[in-house]
């Protein structure tokens, strides 16, 4: 309300709208049909966003699925109960750990217990080996030893063709060296011989829906990720998927024990991380996992987790911090 | 008098003291009573700074993790209501920020498709999500805490961590903006 323009403002509306008014505003208003009407087209406006809001309600599985993986941070950043910290006894050993199913028995019973017992356990169809340390201690050298390896591959090739000239046989052995240098080799081994084979043998058993590899590689941008996931997995679950968790439970119970990661086998903090989070989502009520992988999103090493929500994928992916770096619906 | 007027009821209770004292001291179950306390309203906030639940759930999430990380590190100076409206508010705004950068292109296809919806539509009254998501974070932010979360002037500039002042001015004009985008007028009703 100025000398030019007599109404009420902007800040003066606002604080018309908020309740009690100063006796200048009173007084304009009481003579004003203007901006009375106005404030009656802010009240009417601004009620209808408070109506609609109250109707945001979050969906009961996210709910329990957020809860759950708020839950498994912070299960990590508390103290290990073994070291006398300052747990209460109400968290310690024998004591269920917060789930996201109160009424359910807790398997988890410290935050220490919860990494080591992710992997194994039929409570978890279709879980594979959730994050392993060799897959990211391969991912890590991945550069340095593919370096290597075409530099040694080079060699052979050359070595090779030095033997073969001379005795006139070697072409298993090029062909053998040359595939070894690879790129695409050296990407999925991590550049060295065993360790592709132990990622082979672990990714078989890591991914609970076959087609999906162990490994997905680089993924830049949440729409690769979701092409990539579909491609991999194929069709949208079935509603009803028992044969299909009977089958990857099976597969994966073989190796769960060796990827099953713990506080005292020296792995980074940040492989518990993952581990805790996902088998809180794989514990929580609609919790359907189905597969996971290693990937690089946007440059950054992480873990892919794939439910069965319905009649569709829900994948989450999580950074090193156990924070969802993306999450796709498909 | 002042038929216009709205009352707004305290949104932020201070009885989560102890439900966060044992929570710092470590009692799990109490953290979860916390979380599960306050995951509706935290969610009512991302959910229309985000203008989508697939974005206001992961905003959640991230917002849920950095409080429970947090919560060694809370003093109690401001509620934990405040404090926690504050890291949902930087989750939202965040996640709106990685949405800018990513694109997504099955979402964006049905927004035109509202979109043309909406130009047929007579009135061409944009509803309340297209609204809020025309104004700027700053705006938003301050018009979400007052009118979806009823939090009062103080409060808002808590969690904003701004002057009141500055609050008051985002929420009049923020509001103005709004309601011209409602009732479908090409200015900001009773803008200055």
């Amino acid at each position: 309300m100025t000398v030019l323009d007599p109404h009420l403002d902007a800040e003066a509306l606002s604080a018309a709208v908020d309740g009690p008014v100063d006796d200048c505003t009173r007084a304009h208003l009481a003579t004003c049909p203007a901006c009375r009407r106005q404030l009656r087209v802010w009240t009417d406006a601004l009620s209808s966003v408070t109506a609609e809001a109250r109707g945001d309600r979050l969906r009961a599985d996210d709910a329990e699925r957020i809860l759950a993986v708020a839950l498994g941070a912070a299960a990590l950043a508390a103290p290990p109960a073994t070291g006398g910290g300052r747990h209460s006894p109400a968290t310690g050993a024998g004591q269920p750990s917060p789930t996201a199913n109160p009424g359910k028995e807790a398997p988890a019973a410290t935050p220490d217990a919860a990494p080591a017992e992710l992997p194994a356990g039929p409570e978890l169809p279709g879980r594979a080996a959730p994050i392993l340390g060799p897959a990211r201690a391969a991912r890590r050298w991945r550069g340095p030893l593919t370096a290597v390896a075409v530099g040694a591959a080079a060699a052979a090739v050359v070595a090779v063709a030095v033997v073969g000239l001379r005795a006139g046989s070697g072409g298993s052995a090029t062909s053998s060296a040359a595939s070894a240098g690879l790129p695409s080799a050296a990407r999925a081994s991590g550049g060295s011989g065993s360790s592709h084979s132990a990622a082979s043998s672990k990714g078989a058993a890591r991914s609970a829906v076959p087609g999906l590899p162990a490994d997905l590689g680089l993924v830049t941008g949440r729409q690769a990720l979701q092409d990539d996931l579909r491609s991999a997995l194929g069709p949208r679950p079935e509603p009803s998927a028992a044969s299909l968790r009977q089958t990857s439970s099976s597969g994966s119970s073989s190796s769960s024990p060796s990827g099953s990661p713990s506080r005292t086998s020296g792995r980074s903090s940040a492989v518990e991380a993952c581990s805790t989070v996902a088998g809180h989502l794989a514990r929580s009520a609609t919790g359907g996992l189905r597969a996971s992988a290693t990937l690089a999103y946007e440059g950054r090493p992480a873990e892919v987790y794939v439910f069965a929500v319905g009649d569709a994928w829900r994948a989450w992916v999580l950074g090193r911090d156990c924070a969802t770096l993306a999450a796709a619906r498909f | 008098m002042q038929r216009g007027s709205r009352r707004y009821t305290p949104a932020i209770a201070s009885d989560d003291a102890p439900l966060v004292a044992q929570a710092r001291s470590g009692d799990a179950r109490a953290l979860e009573a916390l979380l599960r306390a306050h995951q509706g309203r935290l969610f009512a906030v991302c959910r229309r700074l985000t203008g989508s639940d697939a974005d206001a759930a992961d905003a959640l999430q991230d917002a849920l993790i950095a409080v429970v990380r947090g919560l060694p590190r809370f003093d109690g100076r401001s509620s934990f209501a405040t404090w926690s409206y504050r890291i949902a508010v930087n989750a939202s705004l965040d996640e709106l920020r990685a949405r800018s950068r990513r694109p997504r292109p099955e979402e964006a296809a049905g927004e035109a498709a509202v979109a043309a919806d909406r130009a047929d539509g007579v009135a061409e009254r944009l509803d309340v999500d297209a609204a809020l998501l025309q104004l700027a974070p700053d705006f938003r932010a301050a018009v979400v805490l007052r009118d979806v979360c009823q939090l009062d002037y103080a409060e808002i500039a808590e969690v904003l961590e701004v002057p009141p002042g500055t609050v008051r001015s985002r929420i009049a004009r923020g509001r103005a903006t709004l309601v011209a985008l409602l009732a479908g007028h090409p200015e900001p009703v009773g803008a200055p």
